[in-house]
């Protein structure tokens, strides 16, 4: 599928290839749109992750998004920029349900530990790659497990002001600028908070007992 | 991997966080919602909820001041509008003054008093004959105004008073004085 080939293609040509088919999805092709979700579905998904988490609706908001993008593709006056506007659109709808009533109760309905187990547990997690290397001693591995749920118990403790702009940054997929607009902050603003956020956990972490 | 900093483990923890596996499906399962067409229903029932809130918002205040509703206040009535508030006839407080009088003329028409305080309650214009219940709550000496009571003959005027009352009729042949009566005494 083209969720793999887009992660051979070389920036470039994604750029070209994401405005030559926004260009037909704008002339009425949903053959072209569908390719073009295709081409950016994975970054889309890991957009509604950070506001959601690991929720099965994740995939709900961003099927949500990518059908208000259809409907308004006429509006869209840079096609080039198609990527941006999808994850914009995907971060309103994720944070849409977000602020629901039912996104509120789900939030409670997911166990505590539940990322942590999902990340060990899903094929191609680092964490269960390290957990059955057998050439780590036993100890190491258990500590080295205890301080990412501690991590991730003090990445969901930390306000969505600053969390938000914090996870998006760590996804390695976007610019400041991008997630300043999906924000709707000023860069600088979207600066600070992720150094407040890295200050708080560091802080926080260190409280714990888990210092560098 | 274990010898990672408390940086790395962050930005590890937080990269896994928005991590989501391959989906070579999804675009096949947006693609079908895409093709799907609108529940037909949905238009319709759009529709009729929008034209039912336009309709509500145009009925309801004229509902308000319809003529088939109990006889409005009057003027001097909606101006003491507070009075409204107080609680109808059927609960009305033990001290109420009753005072009962026959009146037999229709539509009694009884002019404000200089210091009106009492408004009078909607009188359903098509019961006949009438109990009126008007209260107040003067807290010195005071006149009831009723004003232009619309309404067919009243055999009886209720008077819930805190206050030793003054009705002050007009128009109105032989509408007696209404004076305190023992029970507030």
């Amino acid at each position: 599928m083209a969720a793999s080939s887009a992660q051979r293609m070389p920036d470039t040509t994604i750029d070209a290839e994401t405005t030559r088919l926004a260009r037909q999805a704008q002339a009425g092709s949903a053959e072209a749109f569908c390719a073009l979700v295709d081409l950016h579905q994975r970054a889309a998904r890991r957009v509604a992750a950070t506001a959601l988490g690991q929720r099965p609706d994740v995939d709900e908001a961003v099927q949500d998004a990518c059908i208000t993008a259809w409907q308004r593709i006429d509006r869209l006056e840079d096609p080039a920029a198609f990527k941006a506007w999808l994850l914009r659109i995907t971060w309103r709808k994720a944070l849409d349900r977000r602020r629901s009533v039912v996104g509120w109760l789900k939030r409670f309905a997911v166990p505590p530990g539940f990322l942590a187990r999902r990340s060990f547990s899903e094929g191609g997690s680092p964490a269960i790659d390290r957990l059955a290397d057998p050439a780590i001693p036993a100890d190491e591995q258990l500590l080295s497990r205890e301080r990412d749920l501690v991590v991730t118990q003090m990445i969901r403790s930390l306000p969505p002001r600053l969390r938000d702009p914090f996870l998006l940054a760590a996804t390695g997929e976007h610019r400041y600028e991008d997630i300043a607009a999906m924000l709707s902050l000023p860069v600088g603003t979207v600066k600070w908070r992720i150094a407040e956020a890295r200050r708080l956990l560091r802080e926080k972490l260190a409280r714990v007992g888990f210092r560098q | 991997m274990t010898h990672e900093t408390i940086d790395e483990t962050i930005d590890r923890v937080a990269r896994e966080w928005t991590e989501v596996g391959a989906d070579a499906a999804f675009a096949e399962r947006v693609r079908a919602r895409l093709a799907q067409p609108r529940r037909s229903w949905e238009v319709p029932a759009m529709a009729v909820a929008s034209v039912a809130v336009v309709l509500l918002v145009i009925w309801l205040p004229r509902a308000a001041d319809s003529p088939t509703r109990p006889e409005a206040p009057s003027l001097a009535a909606r101006s003491l509008a507070p009075w409204a508030a107080l609680p109808p006839a059927a609960e009305a407080p033990a001290r109420s003054v009753a005072v009962t009088t026959e009146v037999p003329a229709p539509r009694p028409r009884v002019a404000a008093a200089p210091r009106a305080v009492v408004a009078v309650a909607d009188v359903p214009a098509a019961e006949a004959p009438l109990d009126l219940t008007v209260p107040t709550m003067s807290a010195g000496p005071a006149a009831i105004a009723i004003a232009e009571l619309n309404v067919v003959p009243v055999v009886r005027l209720d008077v819930m008073a805190i206050a030793p009352i003054d009705v002050a009729p007009l128009d109105v042949p032989e509408l007696p004085r209404i004076n305190e009566s023992k029970e507030q005494k």
